[in-house]
């Protein structure tokens, strides 16, 4: 189970983060939602160790892992995708997951090692098919659609092994039915390994029908915490954010 | 599927290359060609390290040449010394060699661990500056290097192994040997996990340390072994000259590196190569007809690299279908 507790952030005068306080268990498949620029990237940020808190713990079951470096966080089964799709552009797809494969095996700092293996490329293969990307495989990412590169992002942070994984608008400038394919692809691979899923998402279609658990920031600070069907009530998320007509599948 | 196996076709390339170079060497009567190729070994070395850098890992350094100046100046240094040569004896050059790349080593170690944490355009003035530092310490320190006359009075050429380094075939034979060496171990890295590090690195820093690569010790392992190998193409002049020259360190080396590696194309494992070559021809030619070699040059390089927008050897693969865009 991840959890923080009191984590606090600020950037100058903009607090970021505010004393916020969540769980999430084992196996669970929970969402962030909130206002843009409400700290949702930023709580993701504080976790994997790109930023440093200004006070708060974050803890992997038992373990303080508060600012640790992004490396030992991701050794500690941590991994992430981003808001705006982050890959290696003069890569090969295949290639880039192969070489996140690389790192997971603790691979990546030798010298002599020829990179292009038969046991590094069926590894890689093997990933390609789970994400459905066989055909891109000999593409230059930077040449792949924005889709494409949103579940590459995916796959590079999923390769890592990691327990739990943290995906930033995976649905991000996508149209409606790229939307709901990627929406079926998180899902599967939340099943298929066994995550801990984390998400942060604007569309509240997705967000009511797929989520175990609802977490609202605004301004930083927690507004609401609980199952679909509690935050599709609760006034004050009503009020803040959902707008008056709401109404979720 | 581990070791050199899957390197076997870089080096059957390698092993054929120095069987040509060394029938080149018997069978070309003529001085020139061999004279010619080893300043290519020596200015080759500078840019393909360079390149390791730049287009490997992204990592844009003003101030290589100081590695290839400081490898030079060692090795000379030590081949003046009386007391290292009654030491070593015949081993003196070979002992030379590999103490002067290992200072080159623990040099380019401290300047790296202070220069390659630093982005862009930052690391780029700061090599530049340690250069620079460099450079006014060779010309300063004249009772040590000579100051701007450079290392003079020639250097010690203990025969070892039936290898007389003064006899120019041997010294040709020698030099070509270690410079192929020097390129495919380049390529082996270049090939190898480390270089596929260096390529998550350049296209994309952030995501490679999400990924759990240790960002600063690889390029710090890339900036240390790079200087290295420069400094193998200034011990090659070493050899060549006789001396070493405060010129090496100065900041027009570095300069000429990277057009070099500009001419020759950056993305292409042999660009640089080919660039000293060019740059070579261009400026034994325009010194034939012209007293303004440099801005003859200087023309030349741009009318390439803003005509074509990119190295030559790119230009050409793209031409003939080879390279895709
Ligand atoms: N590195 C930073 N430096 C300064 N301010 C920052 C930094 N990162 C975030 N902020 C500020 O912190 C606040 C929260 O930003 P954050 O990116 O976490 O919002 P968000 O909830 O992810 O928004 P969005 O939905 O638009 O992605 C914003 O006011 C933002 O401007
Ligand atoms: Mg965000």
């Amino acid at each position: 189970m991840l959890s923080i507790s009191n984590l606090s952030k600020s950037f100058g005068g903009v607090v970021a983060t505010n004393n916020v306080t969540l769980e999430f268990p084992e196996g669970s498949l929970s969402s962030i939602i909130g206002p843009n620029g409400a700290g949702k990237t930023t709580l993701f940020n504080l976790i994997t160790g790109k930023l440093k808190v200004d006070s708060g713990k974050v803890k992997l079951e038992d373990e303080d892992i508060t600012n640790l470096s992004t490396r030992n966080i991701v050794l500690k089964g941590i991994s992430r995708a981003f808001q705006i799709s982050n890959i290696f552009p003069s890569l090969t797809v295949k290639e880039s997951l192969m070489s996140s494969l690389m790192s997971k095996n603790n691979q990546a700092e030798k010298l002599f090692i020829p990179f292009h293996s038969k046991a590094l490329e069926e590894e890689a293969e093997e990933l390609l098919e789970i994400l459905e990307m066989k055909s891109l495989s000999n593409v230059i990412c930077s040449n792949i659609s924005h889709g494409d590169q949103k579940v590459l992002d995916i796959g590079l942070a999923l390769s890592l092994d990691p327990k739990i994984l943290m995906l930033d608008e995976p649905t991000a400038g996508m149209g409606p039915e790229e939307r709901w394919k990627m929406v079926e692809t998180i899902e599967r691979l939340w099943k298929l390994k066994k995550l801990t899923l984390i998400f942060i998402e604007h569309d509240m279609d997705i967000v009511f029908k797929i989520s175990q658990r609802i977490h609202v920031l605004r301004y930083g600070s927690l507004l609401a915490s609980g199952s679909p069907q509690e935050i599709k009530n609760n006034e004050e998320v009503i009020n803040a954010y959902l707008g008056e007509d709401f109404e979720a599948v | 599927m581990s070791g050199f196996t899957l390197f076997k076709k870089d080096i059957s390339i390698a092993l054929f290359s120095v069987i040509i170079l060394i029938l080149i060497g018997f069978f070309v009567e003529h001085p020139w060609p061999k004279d010619f190729l080893i300043s290519i070994f020596s200015f080759g070395l500078l840019a393909m390290s360079l390149n390791m850098l730049i287009g490997f890992a992204g990592m844009v350094s003003f101030g290589h040449a100081a590695f290839f100046a400081l490898g030079g100046y060692a090795f000379g240094l030590l081949l003046q010394s009386e007391s290292f040569l009654t030491n070593f004896g015949a081993l003196s050059i070979i002992v030379a060699f590999f103490v002067s790349i290992f200072i080159t080593g623990i040099y380019s170690a401290v300047i790296g661990a202070i220069c390659v944490r630093l982005n862009e355009i930052y690391f780029a003035f700061l090599t530049l500056a340690f250069q620079m530092f460099l450079y006014s310490v060779i010309v300063s320190w004249v009772s040590l290097t000579g100051g701007d006359q450079g290392l003079m009075g020639g250097i010690a050429r203990p025969v070892f192994l039936g290898i007389d380094l003064s006899n120019s075939l041997h010294r040709y034979t020698f030099c070509s040997v270690i410079f192929v060496i020097c390129i495919l171990l380049l390529r082996i890295l270049n090939k190898s996990n480390f270089g596929y590090s260096l390529r998550l690195i350049r296209d994309n820093q952030e995501r490679a340390e999400f990924l759990g690569i240790r960002v600063f010790r690889v390029k710090l392992i890339c900036f240390i072994i790079a200087s290295m190998v420069a400094s193998v193409g200034g011990i090659i002049m070493t050899l060549f000259t006789s001396g070493a020259y405060p010129e090496w360190a100065f900041w027009t080396q570095s300069g000429e590196a990277i057009f070099m590696i500009m001419l020759g194309g950056i993305s292409i494992f042999l660009g640089p190569l080919v660039g000293t070559v060019l740059l070579r021809l261009i400026n034994d030619v325009v010194q034939m007809y012209s007293s303004h070699t440099e801005l003859v040059t200087g023309i030349i390089i741009m009318i390439v690299v803003l005509g074509l927008r990119k190295g030559l050897v790119e230009y050409l693969l793209e031409k003939t279908g080879i390279l895709k865009k």
